[in-house]
């Protein structure tokens, strides 16, 4: 696709962001794969952070680029944080593997970004208990719009808080870039 | 047997190695950040290899990496990242500063295991 056709496809979408919507949905759907869990994303919607239903704890992320200064967060059902923290023998701590599941949707979004590029820088994730924590670390300004996954142990939740100026992101075809998983030997 | 120090801020990532470099009849000791895992080789004089993270509090991985080059006596110790990271910047460095290999999260343990092996013996 050309830019062009990229930029008409932008301005056409019912969606504010549609380049990150669909960053987000796949890297959240790639990074439960790879835990063995199947996830379904249903239609984002922007909402305020009071009316949102958040499973706590929530691990949480900002970060930065030009444009771009906002907050990930990520809230696990109760039924599907246990049967993770169980498939790693019980001895898992639910708070840090959620910090860790953060930290990976995260990488992957950072990564999606620099084919747009934009350089992001990210704070290490962190998981936090209750929302007057979790208000405390969100960026001022900017809409707050929830991603739901369908998942048999109920719906994850992946909200992003802040502000993102999509006319900044411009995708290049000829930037190559590290996959997940790839082992790079030197 | 051969000694691993993995290095890496999450206890889950920890668990995952260990398990699975256990099982492949290697002993593993932890550490938590950069500091920490400085203070781990310093105390483990028949280390095989590390197996770092880079984003982590106190001292990073790269951070780190450049302090056991630094050092004589640590300077030829295999290392490995293993990380979200996946900048083409940041693998760069890694290899100048004399890492032998760069594997980007989520990766496959078994895959990880045979870099290790390989990179051990």
């Amino acid at each position: 696709m050309t830019e062009r056709e990229h930029r008409i496809k932008r301005e056409t979408s019912t969606a504010k962001l549609p380049v990150v919507d669909t960053l987000i949905q796949s890297a959240t759907v790639a990074v439960f794969h790879a835990w063995g869990v199947a996830t379904a994303p249903l239609s984002p919607g922007e909402l305020s952070p009071d009316s949102v239903h958040l499973d706590f704890p929530v691990g949480i992320v900002t970060f930065k680029a030009p444009g771009i200064n906002a907050a990930l967060m990520l809230s696990l059902p109760p039924a599907l944080s246990d049967r993770l923290v169980a498939r790693q023998g019980g001895r898992a701590d639910g708070r840090d593997l959620l910090r860790e599941l953060t930290n990976l949707v995260m990488g992957r979004l950072k990564n999606r970004l620099t084919l747009y590029q934009v350089a992001v820088t990210n704070n290490l994730p962190a998981c936090r208990e209750r929302m007057s924590e979790l208000k405390s670390l969100l960026p001022k300004v900017g809409p707050f719009t929830a991603y739901r996954f369908r998942t048999l142990d109920g719906e994850i939740l992946v909200a992003l808080k802040g502000s993102i100026d999509e006319s900044r992101l411009s995708y290049s075809s000829t930037i190559q870039i590290n996959a997940e998983g790839d082992i790079i030997i030197f | 047997m051969k000694k691993v120090l993995v290095v890496d801020d999450s206890e889950t990532v920890r668990q995952q190695l260990g398990d699975a470099l256990s099982r492949a009849g290697l002993a593993v000791i932890e550490a938590c950040d950069g500091l920490d895992g400085l203070e781990r080789v310093a105390e483990n004089q028949d280390l095989s290899m590390l197996i770092l993270d880079v984003n982590m509090p106190r001292m990073n991985g790269l951070d780190m990496l450049d302090k056991l080059k630094e050092n004589p006596k640590t300077a030829a110790l295999p290392v490995l990242i293993l990380t979200t990271e996946a900048q083409s910047s940041m693998v760069a460095r890694a290899k100048q500063a004399g890492a032998k290999a760069w594997l980007i999260k989520p990766v496959r343990m078994d895959l990880l295991v045979d870099v290790v092996q390989k990179l051990t013996n």
